[in-house]
């Protein structure tokens, strides 16, 4: 099983090389994120991450998700989602629907470093408002399933909002360059 | 020199108190405000996701030393238990305005730095004598014409005799100003 996990890293570290030099544009997000009936247990958990557009409807994200109470830290993991926009292009599509598949890999557990159990997710975000092209792109009330890699236990996960920049889109520029 | 000091405390106090004039004056009077956040190990919450839910008035548009007050519902959402949903009443007092901050650039509205200390009494709807106190800071909370966007909030809890209780963190707290002034 560690073997596997191994693998998963290695293909997401690929995965995230790939899509660096293929990226449309670069995002960064913020957001809550809660385990629900299994991962690393019950606690308000805040996750931040590096996302890369790919081509008009996939989005390549790697972030990590920390556990901010009741002990700060105390868990962490670091993952990776492949996006797909459901309802159109993402950078067009104001009102979106998003589905995720994911690997979550324990980086702290219980204070302690080092890897700890691995999960495959399924996410689905009903609502995602906004788009590249404006800057914002916030993804609400996102539901996931989670697959714990070792024991083949199911769980769920749950984010409240999760916003994403993009700090180099159109929106930023100066508002004498935007209609170029 | 101790009637100048007084005098200038008085004009910094006097220009605290008085409108924000160059800006055109807000339509609004109040919205709705949510959050969630999560407590800490020791105090008498357990451990999960909770949701902020509630309505907050803001009627003085000053530059310094803004008051706002809310109302709201503390929702232990995952795990969600409804039996132990507690409400809050609060004020806020946002400490200035400051327009060319660093954190513009990812606000697509014009926006203002606007930190915050916050002060809030919550109590049981089963027992409502056994509530908590908390003081609170907002230092990363924008505010733009219409929203207030605040970031990692901790607060420090204190049971009703004021000894310490624990403390909480929100991760994230945004206010919308939805409801109008009356017209006058």
């Amino acid at each position: 099983m560690r073997r596997l996990s191994t693998i998963m890293i290695a293909a997401v570290l690929l995965a995230a090389a790939l899509a660096g030099a293929a990226a449309q544009e670069w995002g960064v997000s913020v957001g809550s994120w809660s385990f629900v009936g299994g991962g690393p247990g019950s606690g308000a958990y805040a996750c931040a991450g590096l996302s890369a557009g790919l081509g008009q409807r996939l989005e390549l994200e790697a972030f990590g998700v920390a556990r901010a109470t009741p002990a700060p830290f105390g868990d962490a993991l670091a993952g990776a989602i492949l996006g797909f926009s459901v309802f159109g292009p993402r950078r067009t599509t104001y009102f979106n629907m998003a589905l995720d598949l994911g690997f979550l890999q324990t980086v702290v557990e219980d204070g302690a470093p080092g890897l700890g159990p691995s999960y495959a997710m399924l996410r689905l975000s009903p609502l995602v408002v906004g788009t590249p092209y404006y800057g914002h792109r916030d993804r609400i009330f996102s539901l996931g399933l989670l697959y714990d890699v070792r024991s083949g236990a199911l769980s769920a996960t749950w984010n409240f909002l999760i916003v994403h920049w993009y700090p180099g889109s159109h929106a930023w520029l100066p508002a004498g360059d935007r209609e170029r | 020199m101790k009637t100048l000091r007084t005098l200038a405390c008085a004009a910094l106090l006097a220009a605290a108190a008085m409108p924000a004039v160059a800006d055109p004056p807000s339509p609004w009077l109040g919205g709705v405000v949510f959050s969630t956040r999560g407590y800490s190990e020791g105090s008498a919450h357990a451990a999960g996701e909770y949701l902020d839910l509630g309505l907050f008035v803001d009627p003085f548009e000053l530059a310094f030393l803004r008051p706002s007050a809310s109302l709201r519902l503390i929702v232990p959402l995952f795990p969600f238990d409804a039996g132990r949903i507690d409400g809050a009443a609060g004020l806020e007092l946002e400490l200035f305005g400051l327009r060319r901050h660093p954190l513009r650039a990812i606000m697509a509205q014009a926006s203002a730095y606007a930190p915050a200390l916050s002060a809030s009494r919550s109590f049981s709807f089963v027992d409502p004598l056994s509530g908590e106190w908390a003081i609170g800071a907002h230092p990363i909370r924008l505010r733009t014409g219409d929203a207030r966007y605040s970031f990692l909030a901790p607060e420090l809890l204190f049971g009703p005799g004021f000894e310490p209780a624990g403390w909480s963190l929100k991760l994230f707290e945004f206010s919308y100003l939805i409801f109008e002034e009356p017209r006058r």
